[in-house]
């Protein structure tokens, strides 16, 4: 019940200024992979993955992939439904007064890039999208792992996949020299901008082409791990992308860095042969005691829910019926009608798969509450487990301090005290 | 029109984050605010109303209601969202009060509390399946006397699947069910309702109701109401 009054009042005005703009209509854009243009060309190539590139646009669409990404095929989402954007307008001062950013800055600025899909046909391998979009796992080490584990069965996945990757094919390991490639990677600016987990850390060199200084923040902010290089690329698709990134990707942050025939050679040995340590097993985190002195709603609502939470799931009759993609839906995601702004919004539940309303703090067989499960959830898909079929929350974002799980849990295990 | 609400949606789902007056204005996010004027907006004036009927003035939140929305005995629920919750605030505010807020000589307590109830069930209908309007709904229903076993099932309902937040509701399930003579589910009831509210008086069960009434008192006392 707080502080409705200047949201809805935003809201309203935002409705009377978009009467007078251009209208925001998703216009088609070119595909990303021109094998899906048409079904028919595409219908040799998709054969041998199984996906269908037509069915793949459609979920595209209806996933709304647009509400973060450049490079879909779609128009971008508009500004005051695109996370991205909206959250770069506060980086930028563009949104918001100078007050509000300085609280809103340091919540938003990680989550201020994802990475363009752009060409994708020409550089991400279908069989790695498919199972990426599955169980997204962290590729930018600057980001918060922010692409969500979207509502997709597998065969979806690989519809996507046919609609957006390139073809996997089976090409001979590469040849170069492995400890030459290596040497390029710490003397030739790479490891400024990327890490490369699993190997020795790369040395900060510095990069010998000149960058605006507000580019090459984002370079370095969405520079992948290249550990992940050997999975998602063919190795002549590499050798591509090395010799001129912007030729193969228009809108690449990445500048193109002088290099011989061989030394792209070498550089591509390495991102394939070099050993790689196992990935870090981050176990699944254990839950802390609950805590014994009182917890109130009042404090679990500032740390926790309207920190947090409030942002996907809120009452949509004081948002212009948008409750946002953990109420209303959005993101391919049924509406949920999880409103998590006030108590009464949050002992009302959910609607599970069967239409039917359930609480958040209904406990499994293993007695931890639905929403206590998805906090640690969470952790497992930052991990890289699969989590099952509890979605982890804060969807795409960082996990909750295993504190501030703590205290939900607390609150619930009390008997959630209001005061 | 509707197209553009939904389009336009998630902005205000973000937009608590406190903007205020001379923001950024810019096509598409399309945020621009006005002055802030010197009588309450309709929307401050609401959320007012809201807040005072949960601080328990429930005839300064009456009447931020009929300031707002002076013909709201007659509007339909769900046409506009904030006037749709004016009239729940004004529901809700003449239930917990027994009928008595916003009474005058046509709209006797008992008048004022079958508006209520009825004001309820079209908000249910706008908004199915929604256990916060249920919960509402079945406060309003028990207050009166003929439709107080359709009160004790949904109102049973909601607390048997957790899903009640409202320490009002817990409240009336506790008077219903000492009626019924069930003092362990009367102290279960309290016990929640003393758990979610900040003020613990709202959860006292009426002595009045306490001695438990032989089965069909309720249909003889809703003989008498309906006369
Ligand atoms: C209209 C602007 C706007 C849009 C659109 C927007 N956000 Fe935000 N977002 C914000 C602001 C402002 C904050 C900081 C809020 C705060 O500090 O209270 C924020 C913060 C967040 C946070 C961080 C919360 C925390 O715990 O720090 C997440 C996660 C987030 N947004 C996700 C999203 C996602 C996902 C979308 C798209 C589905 C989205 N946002 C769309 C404005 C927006
Ligand atoms: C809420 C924002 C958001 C939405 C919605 C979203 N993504 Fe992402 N996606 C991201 C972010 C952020 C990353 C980068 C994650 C990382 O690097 O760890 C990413 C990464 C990816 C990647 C890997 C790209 C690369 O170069 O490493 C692919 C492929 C991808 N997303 C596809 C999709 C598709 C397809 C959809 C829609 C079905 C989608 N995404 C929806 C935010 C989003
Ligand atoms: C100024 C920062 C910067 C420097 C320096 C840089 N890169 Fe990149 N690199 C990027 C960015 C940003 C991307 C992602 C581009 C995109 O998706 O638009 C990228 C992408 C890549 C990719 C594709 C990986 C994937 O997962 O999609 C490879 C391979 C790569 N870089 C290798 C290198 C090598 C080798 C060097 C050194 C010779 C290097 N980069 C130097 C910023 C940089
Ligand atoms: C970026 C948007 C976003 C944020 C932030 C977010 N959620 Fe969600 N939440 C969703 C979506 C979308 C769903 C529906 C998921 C589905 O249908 O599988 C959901 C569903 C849920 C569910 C119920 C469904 C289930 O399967 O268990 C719970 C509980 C939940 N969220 C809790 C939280 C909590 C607690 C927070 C804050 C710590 C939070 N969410 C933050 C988007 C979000």
């Amino acid at each position: 019940m707080r502080s409705w009054v200047l949201p809805v009042a935003v809201s309203v005005a935002a409705l009377l200024a978009l009467a007078g703009c251009p209208n925001n209509d998703k216009k088609p854009k070119p595909d990303p992979s021109p094998s899906a243009a048409t079904s028919s060309s595409a219908s040799s190539l998709t054969a041998a993955h199984g996906g269908d590139a037509a069915k793949g646009k459609a979920l595209v669409e209806k996933q709304q992939c647009n509400r973060c990404h450049d490079g879909t095929g779609f128009e971008a989402a508009p500004q005051g439904k695109h996370c991205v954007h909206c959250h770069t307008d506060i980086m930028d001062a563009k949104f918001g007064s100078a007050e509000s950013r300085v609280k809103w800055q340091p919540r938003v600025k990680d989550i201020q890039d994802a990475p363009s899909l752009e060409a994708s046909s020409k550089r991400l391998g279908k069989k790695w999208i498919e199972s990426y979009l599955l169980l997204p796992v962290d590729q930018r080490p600057a980001l918060v792992q922010a692409m969500p584990r979207l509502d997709l069965t597998p065969e979806q996945a690989k519809d996507i996949a046919a609609y957006l990757g390139a073809d996997d094919k089976d090409e001979p390991k590469p040849t170069g020299d492995v400890a030459k490639g290596r040497q390029l990677l710490d003397t030739k600016g790479c490891g400024t901008c990327h890490k490369m987990t699993g190997v020795s850390p790369l040395a900060a060199s510095p990069v010998a082409v000149p960058l605006e200084p507000k580019e090459y923040g984002r370079a370095m902010r969405v520079a992948p791990d290249l550990r992940f290089v050997r999975d998602k690329m063919a190795p002549s698709r590499v050798v591509a992308w090395l010799t001129d990134p912007k030729a193969v990707k228009a809108d690449s942050s990445m500048p193109k860095i002088p290099l011989s025939d061989a030394e792209v050679k070498d550089v591509v040995a390495y991102l394939y042969n070099a050993q790689i340590e196992a990935p870090r097993v981050t176990p699944p985190p254990q839950r802390l005691p609950v805590l014994t002195r009182k917890v109130t709603f009042e404090e679990v609502d500032k740390k926790v829910f309207h920190r947090t939470c409030w942002h996907c799931h809120s009452e949509p009759d004081y948002a212009i019926g948008d409750g946002g993609p953990g109420n209303s839906g959005g993101l391919g995601f049924k509406p949920r009608g999880l409103n998590l702004s006030d108590y009464a919004g949050i002992a009302a539940g959910f609607l599970n798969d069967k239409g039917e309303r359930e609480s958040v703090f209904a406990k499994d067989a293993a007695g931890v509450p639905r929403m206590v499960r998805a906090l640690v959830a969470r952790h497992a898909e930052e991990g890289g487990a699969p989590t099952g079929e509890v979605r982890g929350m804060p969807l795409g974002y960082a996990p909750l301090s295993l504190e501030d799980i703590q205290l939900v849990e607390s609150w619930i295990a009390q008997g959630r005290p209001r005061s | 029109m509707k197209k553009l609400v939904a389009s336009f949606l998630f902005l205000a789902a973000f937009a608590p984050i406190g903007l205020v007056a001379g923001d950024a204005s810019a096509c598409g996010m399309s945020v621009r605010l006005e002055p802030i004027p010197e009588r309450p907006t309709p929307v401050q004036e609401i959320a007012t109303g809201e807040k005072s009927l949960d601080s328990g003035n429930y005839l300064a939140a009456a009447n931020a209601v009929t300031r707002t929305f002076p013909a709201i005995r007659n509007a339909t629920a769900g046409t506009d969202p904030l006037q749709t919750r004016g009239l729940r605030v004004l529901a809700m505010s003449i239930v917990r009060s027994d009928g008595k807020v916003a009474a005058n000589g046509q709209w006797t307590p008992a008048a004022n509390l079958e508006w209520a109830a009825q004001t309820l069930r079209e908000i249910d209908q706008k908004r199915p399946n929604d256990p916060a309007v249920q919960a509402d709904l079945g406060e309003a229903l028990a207050k009166i006397t003929r439709t107080q076993g359709e009160a004790y099932k949904l109102l049973s309902r909601l607390a048997d699947k957790d899903l009640m937040g409202s320490p009002h509701a817990y409240a009336a399930l506790a008077q219903l069910r000492a009626s019924k003579g069930d003092e362990q589910g009367m102290a279960a009831a309290v016990k929640r309702c003393e758990e979610m509210t900040k003020s613990p008086a709202v959860c006292k069960v009426s002595p009045a109701a306490k001695p438990a009434e032989k089965p069909g008192s309720v249909a003889v006392a809703a003989k008498v109401a309906m006369l």
